[in-house]
């Protein structure tokens, strides 16, 4: 008989699945599975069952679910005894069976073997088996994510050891561009997990493309920084630094290197990956609804989205923004990178007409920079750190912005609806803002923003202070804006993974002013350069 | 040169929906009300009330004050009390909310800014307004018996609203150039003590000058307006001139506040520099 956990809760006799019954059910034989030929205590099974509140009849409930399973496993043994069953012991269960019987356990098995294996074809074989046996999320369907956590954390762990492990092979063979997609995508799963970023430096740098590996780690370095407040290990450090120094022994074995001669350029690493990873539903924006907001807004003139030359702002002696000057063309996510105090955050409120210049000029949307009221109907701008009324709901505070914008009650309600679902805020629209947490404030900021079918959305740090999810939420919705409505998106961002992650040209701001700009690709070597020891600020 | 009309007249409408200022006058409102500030000033204003009619009706009874100045010093407190409270409201507004982070977000949407002040200021009269309501019963308590709590009442509301309407409007430009909310108010009550330090004056400078100042300041002239009908018992026109002090700083602050707001409501407070 197999039992499987790693995914759906299934079961099966001599290849027939065996109806498991409902939900308590599945999860009992899950619980007993994963601790097989050991005995599970009737009040730990309970306490899984029911992690809140258990009813008073709970002890009999789970009598009676053992009951249901013994019959559903000697219902599947008609033909013969099996040789799994469900074991009374006291006042605990025990499932009787062969570990290996088991999937998860199978995994463990197949990982060991691995970890033992000196060859590393083997070990990526085994691995890759071991990888396989994983159908989905483990305890899918059968349990809430609390007691999946409590029951399957090792698990997982193991797991995302053995993609390390199976990496670390891949690369030792030479297969480096083989697995670079899939690094790419598990670092911005994993942020924080520094084996994989390591790998994913390592990969770059053997595929030529050391720029990419040096701001690979500076990404890494920064958001380990920011978010947790540490710096990365000894080992990722010195890695940064041997491909700084351009060490040799890190390059590809020679022997086992695989560039067939029909090979293609490499992808562009700055196009968004196309990971075949679903976003959340909730979060994803219903495009052609979108689409058809947003061509409701009218750019007045041909030419640039927006146009800044020699854009300053001074506040008394301190100069913010210095003589800049750049463009956003129609459509484009123009990336505005740089440190604190570098002006980003002036210059967007320049943009929006929250500052006023102390010289140059700029146009958004073709209207000039001096039709304030103008600009502020064709823009949808998210403020760095904006604020909301912590009593209102979210769909009342969209509702009154929406009014704002002369929208009558019914229009604005129906606007401020959809675009909450639109965020993935749709079941929280009712409950006040207070109660939001900061990615779903940014997420409410969003929609806000796309309230006036803006030309020109202009978002200030809207990942800042955000958690991995939270960034990866919003920034689903930057690319999802950009990529298929054709608004406009200056984005003002610290961290240069974002700026890789949406947009199709960046600046990089020091002191007021532009120090780089370009592609991503060319803004990131230059960061890449600027970052070796002894050399200067980015010009 | 900027422009910041936006849609419409100056005071902007929606292409598809009611006056903007409306919109901000509604929200204004329901936020001063629902988010307790407005609740809890009344509360305060009517324990005050209670505690002054009592005061003034046992004061009566001894024959310390006729009915007639009763009514009047209650009239005068409430009216007194209640524009202090519009001024509080008022001058919060808009400092206040740029504390708090939340003008930013109104800032942003294209309603012209003279809207956000008409809003602002009719939201911060609606507490005048909760005052007067809350006086009325304790004015109708203490003049009961004599023709007298109906003038009380009619005399209280036309000073009130024009002094509560000037002195909101100047909270509002306090407010908006005010650097941090702190500085609003402290200089909006102030104004407010100043103003009002004259009428507790024994003896204010007779002849033209003296009266040229009681006409000057809006809420000495105010408050001798109420004296003059409600104790004294002259006619309503006879002391009209009184008036032309408020009407005078209501249409004057309002009318600046209406022309100034473009360049003062804006996202960040303090002397503006270049």
């Amino acid at each position: 008989m197999d039992v499987l956990v790693l995914g759906p809760v299934e079961a099966s006799y001599r290849g027939s699945p065996i109806d498991l019954g409902p939900r308590q059910q599945r999860l009992l034989l899950a619980v007993l599975a994963l601790k097989v030929n050991r005995p599970v205590s009737l009040a730990q099974l309970v306490d899984l069952t029911w992690p809140d509140t258990p009813p008073p009849t709970a002890q009999h409930a789970i009598h009676v679910r053992v009951c249901g399973l013994r019959a559903a496993l000697a219902a599947a043994g008609r033909d013969g005894p099996t040789d799994t069953e469900i074991v009374t012991r006291g006042d605990a269960y025990l499932l009787r069976a062969d570990p290996l019987s088991v999937d998860a356990h199978r995994f463990r098995a197949l990982v060991r073997r691995a970890q033992a294996e000196a060859d590393d074809e083997m070990k990526v074989g085994l691995l890759r088996e071991a990888a396989a046996l994983w159908r989905g999320p483990a305890l899918t369907g059968a349990a809430p994510l609390a007691v999946v956590d409590r029951l399957c954390r090792g698990l997982e762990e193991i797991r995302l050891m053995a993609v390390e492990d199976r990496l670390d092979a891949e690369l030792r063979l030479g297969r480096h561009r083989a697995v670079l997609d899939e690094l790419i995508d598990l670092v911005a799963e994993y942020p924080h997990r520094q084996r994989l970023v390591g790998q994913l430096m390592l990969g770059l740098y053997r595929d030529a493309r050391g720029p990419d590996a040096v701001s690979t780690y500076l990404t890494a370095r920064s958001r380990l920084v920011d978010n947790l407040g540490l710096d990365p290990d000894e080992a990722l450090q010195d890695l940064y630094l041997r491909i700084l120094r351009g060490d040799r022994v890190l390059g590809p074995p020679d022997e086992l290197v695989h560039r067939p001669a029909a090979a293609g350029p490499p992808p562009a690493r700055h196009s968004r990956p196309e990971t075949g990873r679903s976003r959340p539903a909730a979060v994803r924006i219903r495009l052609g609804q979108l689409a058809r907001r947003l061509q409701g807004g009218v750019m007045t003139k041909a030419g640039p989205a927006v146009e800044a030359r020699r854009l300053t702002k001074r506040y008394g002696p301190r100069t913010a923004v210095d003589q800049l000057s750049f463009t956003a063309e129609r459509g484009e996510v123009l990336g505005l990178l740089g440190s604190n105090g570098a002006g980003k955050t002036t210059t967007i409120r320049l943009l929006t007409t929250m500052l006023t210049p102390t010289g140059g000029e700029f146009s958004v949307a073709g209207v000039p920079h001096t039709s304030e009221a103008e600009i502020r109907r064709r823009v949808g701008v998210l403020p760095e750190d904006a604020r909301y009324p912590g009593r209102q709901t979210g769909l009342e505070y969209l509702v009154y912005q929406a009014r704002l914008f002369g929208l009558n009650r019914v229009d604005a309600t129906r606007a401020a609806e959809r675009l909450l679902v639109e965020v993935g805020l749709g079941g929280r629209g009712g409950s006040r803002i207070s109660t939001y947490s900061r990615g779903m404030r940014q997420r409410l900021g969003v929609a806000r923003a796309l309230l006036n079918e803006p030309s020109v959305v202009l978002l200030d740090e809207p990942t800042l202070g955000l958690d991995p999810a939270g960034q990866r939420q919003v920034l689903d919705l930057v690319g999802d804006i950009s990529a298929h409505t054709g608004a406009t998106v200056v984005l003002s961002t610290h961290a240069l993974p974002d700026v890789q992650e949406v947009c199709t040209r960046a600046l990089v701001m020091e002191e007021g002013r532009v120090a780089a700009a370009g592609t991503v690709a060319e803004v990131s070597a230059q960061l890449a350069d600027a970052a070796r020891p002894g050399a200067g600020t980015v010009r | 040169m900027r422009t910041d009309a936006g849609p419409g007249p100056d005071l902007g409408r929606g292409h598809r929906g009611e006056a903007s200022w409306r919109v901000v006058a509604r929200q204004e409102s329901r936020d001063l009300w629902f988010g307790g500030r407005g609740l809890l000033l009344l509360f305060g204003f009517s324990v005050l009330m209670s505690v002054l009619t009592y005061l003034t009706a046992s004061s009566r009874e001894l024959n310390f004050l006729e009915q007639r100045q009763a009514v009047g010093l209650a009239a005068q407190v409430a009216v007194a009390v209640g524009v202090l409270v519009t001024l509080v409201a008022s001058a919060d507004a808009v400092s206040g909310e740029r504390e708090r982070g939340t003008l930013e977000n109104l800032l942003l949407t294209s309603v012209p800014r003279r809207s956000i002040a008409v809003g602002k200021l009719v939201a911060a009269l609606t507490l005048w307004i909760g005052t007067f309501l809350v006086s009325a019963p304790y004015l109708w308590v203490l003049g009961r018996g004599m023709s007298l709590w109906p003038h009380a009442l009619l005399a209280s509301l036309l000073v009130g609203t024009v002094l509560a309407a000037g002195l909101a409007a100047v909270g509002l430009l306090i407010s908006s150039v005010s650097s941090s909310n702190k500085v609003s108010l402290t200089a909006s009550l102030l104004l407010l003590l100043a103003l009002f330090t004259p009428t507790q004056l024994p003896a204010m400078p007779h002849g033209w000058f003296g009266s040229a100042l009681g006409h000057l300041n809006p809420v000495t002239a105010g408050i001798d307006y109420l004296d003059a009908v409600l104790v004294a018992g002259r006619s309503w026109a006879t002391g009209l001139s009184a008036l032309l002090g408020p009407v005078a700083l209501a249409l004057l602050a309002g009318g600046i506040l209406i022309g100034a707001a473009p360049r003062v409501i804006r996202l960040r407070g303090g002397v503006r520099r270049a």
